[in-house]
């Protein structure tokens, strides 16, 4: 440190003002304090439970109740229409989707005439 | 928390270099200064439950101060309320005690306003080494930046000091 240096050092800073002390250190304290617990409030002061709804318990069972009906009307439906697996139940349908039933390109397709090996495309039962 | 009679001694001990630190952040603005002041003592108090495991005390707590005093800065800037130095607060309070000898007093009135127009980092290096008595290494703790940085700051700061102070101080030395 050389002789400018020390000249600057040895000017001395202002000090704070002395006000200032007691306020900044009453609002550290007052921002740092934890907080008061707050008190419990006597029974008598205190806001009566809220009842549960009727209304709501009630909707539970009607949504149970209607949920156990779809189920039921579903398995009537299911034991009392005709089994469409079975041999004798009739084919709902019958068209060129199925194997061994490709028709002839229709004639709008002149390329395809004649042929059935093009609508192989469209056999979804083919693996 | 820390304990009343401990903020007390905190603040007696380093209020004023932390107080020095923001006025580089808040142009002299005594107010912005102030305000500052109590963050970092709120920051202290509600932080630390004791400071016996400080090694460097100072250091550690210009730390925080100079973090708080980034932060506040960059606010402003956000809002644009950024004050140049050219827009200094009228209100402002020399940074230094007035000398009774008029050739001080003349080095003093110069100095404040040389060191106000250096860059920021340069003005808080040198303040911490010539009115604080840090070291490098402890400014350095202090802006987390390495010590080779700091004195590389200070000696362009006092370089740039000495030109602007240099007709002054010619004169009353000579």
């Amino acid at each position: 440190m050389d002789s400018f240096e020390e000249n600057l050092s040895r000017l001395q800073r202002k000090p704070l003002p002395t006000e200032w002390k007691q306020d900044l250190i009453d609002g550290a304290v007052t921002a740092t304090a934890p907080p008061e617990p707050a008190s419990i409030p006597e029974v008598s002061e205190m806001a009566p439970l809220p009842v549960p709804r009727r209304s709501r318990h009630l909707g539970r069972k009607w949504g149970i109740g209607l949920i156990a009906a779809c189920w039921t009307a579903i398995a009537l439906l299911r034991f009392t229409m005709p089994d469409s697996h079975s041999p004798e139940a009739e084919p709902l349908v019958a068209g060129p989707f199925l194997r061994n039933s490709l028709p002839e390109a229709p004639a709008a397709f002149p390329l395809l005439a004649g042929r059935t090996d093009a609508w192989v495309f469209l056999d979804l039962d083919r693996p | 928390m820390l304990p009343r009679p401990e903020l007390e001694r905190i603040y007696d001990q380093h209020a004023a270099c932390a107080a020095a630190l923001f006025r580089r952040f808040t142009h002299g603005n005594e107010a912005d200064t102030r305000d500052l002041l109590q963050d970092w003592l709120v920051k202290i108090g509600g932080s630390l439950e004791t400071t016996d495991g400080i090694t460097n005390e100072r250091a550690f707590l210009l730390r925080v101060g100079y973090r708080l005093a980034v932060d506040w800065s960059r606010r402003r800037q956000s809002r644009g309320r950024t004050l140049n130095r050219a827009e200094l607060d009228p209100t402002q309070q020399p940074e230094f005690v007035p000398q009774p000898n008029p050739d001080r007093e003349l080095i003093r009135e110069n100095l404040e306003s040389a060191l106000a127009n250096l860059p920021q980092d340069q003005q808080l290096v040198i303040q911490m080494k010539l009115w604080d008595d840090m070291t490098f290494a402890e400014i350095g703790a202090v802006l987390d930046t390495s010590p080779h940085t700091v004195a590389s700051r200070y000696r362009y700061g006092i370089a740039k000091l000495r030109e602007s102070l240099q007709p002054v101080y010619d004169e009353l030395c000579a």
